[in-house]
């Protein structure tokens, strides 16, 4: 069963300095249950991918074209009032930095039963509170928790709280960028757990952004990687970390110490191109060493080749 | 609210240190000034020494310098800021109590309309960022500082006084409207009093010094308020709370309420200054409060009377200061734990 599937999705940042497409023509489908990872360097278009589900593009960002199907509905043609109820009980969101998406000046319980009522009008502040408190259970945080103001709380303690926020409606789909980037590695490890757990719990779907392909590999069953804002394989996760495709997935299979149990590590020779004039022909073609004449001169386009999605001209 | 009690009561034991300070610095400005005083506020006016000299124990200026100071200290306590040089026997603290209400009556109504004026327009001009209206908001803030408070004051007399007849140009109350001066507070005495006729008066004279002075303070609310509201609109919290699906008036609510500390800031200094007494505009309307008391106790050289009023002074700053951070406690959880 299909939950979200993206088709041709076109996103653009316009600013003084000229227009910027950060996601070019991605198509993607996620299943009920399913948890896809997109991994990709730093400014490839992942959060702006992500983010663009929800409607919570920061500004200047704006969807140029293509279509966010979302259990049947299209997202990008709903009004805002229409896509602000789906936000929080629908698709659940956690960001990046748990220091700085909580309001320092309210206690987590408000900011929990606040959402809660939004949703389900009927219910009280006291019920509410006891709905907020049962979510902070359910991700390790003693209840009481719910009259804390988030400096009382520890970096990690309020990434679960972030997490407790974004499913204690029950979504269909939690939508995670970086969620452990900020925090220290025992505590990562911590929350990429709980996650798991919560997904096979409640059965949703799960959307992990993340630069860290080893950490894809542990949870994911399925994997996107993006390259200068264009998604050049997509697949199950155990054949793409076996047999990449795409010969960046490779370079970034082979640059990964964890995944690559060579003496030498491979490093991705020159730097990601500038989004506002990036080459022409394949994107990824100036640092390929398996580029050829095609490369330079026409755009691959993805051909689907046993069950897996790959842009590149040597399939095709 | 234990934690608010404690923090409260440690701010109020700091501020007594502070006004201390602020006390001994006035005292001993006073006493460098070169001159005597008495022999100053007399003016040309030829006085045998004998009296002179008189005077002079009178108003204990002959005490060594450390009595002096201890002896004005005990009074300031008891609320006696001793006796003019000018007028024999008129005590300055009821000059205060006459002259502070009509003050701190033009403070309260000008501060209304300055935060009134300045939270609308810098919430309009933050939420929406990069419009006309944002753009007209910022000129107004721009216009709003650079006015003169007489010249806007006359223009505001000439329009609704002389032109259009609406309003009276100078005073407090009409002088043919008895009203039992209870506070000293014209609109709060006559709804005490129930008296509605002193009450639209006394309402009527306030209007244009209030609108005068609200509107050149207002335009440093529109710009603080824009800056800090913008700034809290794009930050992760916001974007948390949208992804909650909070509705976006509730958003704006919590964001303002996050851009509030550094305009609580400036609301107290604006009071401060306010209570010290607005000069240009208590002149231009002929109010009787603070700032044209010490404007005519500096010209008659009432030695006494200007010690008193910034002495006086200096307590109100300890005393707002208290006030903003109650309030900086209540808005901040951070700051109360
Ligand atoms: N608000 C914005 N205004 C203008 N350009 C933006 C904005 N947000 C992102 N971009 C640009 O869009 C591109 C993609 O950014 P995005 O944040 O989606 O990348 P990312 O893959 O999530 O990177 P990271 O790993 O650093 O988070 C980048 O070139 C970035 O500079
Ligand atoms: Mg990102």
């Amino acid at each position: 069963m299909t939950l979200l599937r993206i088709e041709d999705l076109n996103i653009d940042y316009v600013t003084l300095r000229g227009r910027l497409r950060a996601v070019k023509s991605a198509s993607l489908t996620l299943g009920g249950g399913e948890w896809l990872s997109i991994v990709g360097e730093s400014g490839s278009g992942k959060s702006t991918l992500a983010m663009s589900i929800p409607g919570l593009l920061l500004p200047p960002g704006r969807i140029t074209s293509g279509r966010i199907i979302f259990r049947g509905k299209d997202l990008t043609s709903m009004s805002g009032e229409e896509l602000r109820r789906i936000r929080g009980s629908e698709i659940g969101v956690v960001f990046q930095d748990p220091l700085t998406s909580l309001d320092p000046l309210r206690t987590i319980g408000d900011q929990m039963a606040e959402a809660i009522m939004e949703h389900r009008s009927a219910s009280s502040k006291r019920e509410a509170l006891e709905m907020a408190s049962a979510a902070l259970e359910s991700v390790g945080i003693p209840g009481d928790r719910v009259k804390y103001y988030p400096h009382q709380l520890s970096g990690g303690q309020r990434q679960r709280v972030m997490i407790a926020m974004a499913v204690m409606l029950k979504p269909k789909l939690l939508i995670a960028d970086e969620p452990t980037t900020a925090l220290d590695v025992i505590v990562q490890a911590n929350i990429m757990r709980l996650l798991k757990s919560l997904q096979q719990r409640m059965g949703m779907s799960v959307m992990l952004i993340t630069h860290d392909i080893a950490l894809a590999a542990e949870v994911s069953d399925r994997i996107a990687v993006m390259y200068a804002a264009e998604i050049v394989e997509e697949g199950p996760i155990d054949q793409v970390i076996e047999n990449p495709l795409h010969p960046y997935t490779e370079a970034l299979i082979k640059s990964t110490p964890d995944l690559w149990r060579e003496k030498t590590l491979y490093t991705i020779p020159g730097n990601p191109p500038d989004l506002r004039s990036p080459p022409r022909g394949c994107r990824f073609h100036p640092r390929c060493h398996k580029a050829f004449e095609p490369c330079k001169a026409k755009e691959p386009r993805p051909t689907r080749l046993r069950g897996r999605t790959v842009a590149c001209h040597l399939y095709g | 609210m234990a934690g608010l009690a404690r923090y409260l009561l440690i701010r109020a034991l700091l501020i007594i240190p502070t006004v201390l300070i602020l006390y001994t610095l006035v005292f001993v400005i006073m006493r460098v000034i070169p001159g005597d005083p008495v022999q100053a506020a007399l003016g040309t006016r030829y006085i045998p020494p004998e009296q002179l000299e008189l005077l002079r124990e009178r108003h204990g200026l002959n005490d060594p310098l450390y009595v002096q100071y201890f002896k004005y200290l005990a009074g300031v306590v008891r609320f006696d800021f001793g006796e003019s040089l000018v007028i024999e026997g008129r005590r300055i603290a009821d000059d205060i109590k006459e002259r502070f209400p009509a003050t701190l009556e033009l403070t309260i109504a000008s501060f209304i309309v300055s935060v009134g004026i300045g939270l609308a327009t810098g919430i309009l001009a933050a939420v929406k960022r990069g419009s006309k209206l944002d753009t007209t908001m910022r000129v107004y803030s721009i216009v709003a500082y650079t006015l003169f408070i007489p010249w806007l004051g006359s223009m505001l007399i000439m329009v609704f006084s002389l032109w259009l007849g609406l309003l009276p140009t100078h005073g407090r109350l009409d002088p043919r409207i008895s009203l039992d001066h209870k506070t000293g507070l014209y609109v709060l005495d006559s709804i005490l009093a129930q008296n509605w006729v002193a009450l639209k008066d006394a309402l009527a004279h306030l209007i244009l010094p209030s609108l005068t002075l609200g509107i050149v303070l207002s335009g440093a609310y529109t710009r603080l308020v824009r800056a800090n509201l913008s700034d809290a609109l794009v930050s992760d919290f916001v974007r948390a709370y949208r992804a909650r699906g909070v509705s976006e008036r509730r958003i704006l609510l919590h964001a303002l309420r996050n851009s509030l500390i550094p305009v609580v800031t400036m609301m107290g200094l604006q009071m401060a200054i306010l209570l010290g007494g607005a000069v240009l505009t208590e002149t231009t309307f002929s109010w009787p409060g603070m700032g044209s008391y010490l404007l005519e106790k500096v010209e008659a050289r009432d030695y006494t009377a200007v010690q008193g009023v910034v002495v006086f002074f200096s307590f109100m700053v300890g005393l707002i200061s208290l006030v903003v951070d109650a309030i900086y406690a209540l808005i901040d959880p951070r700051i109360r734990y």
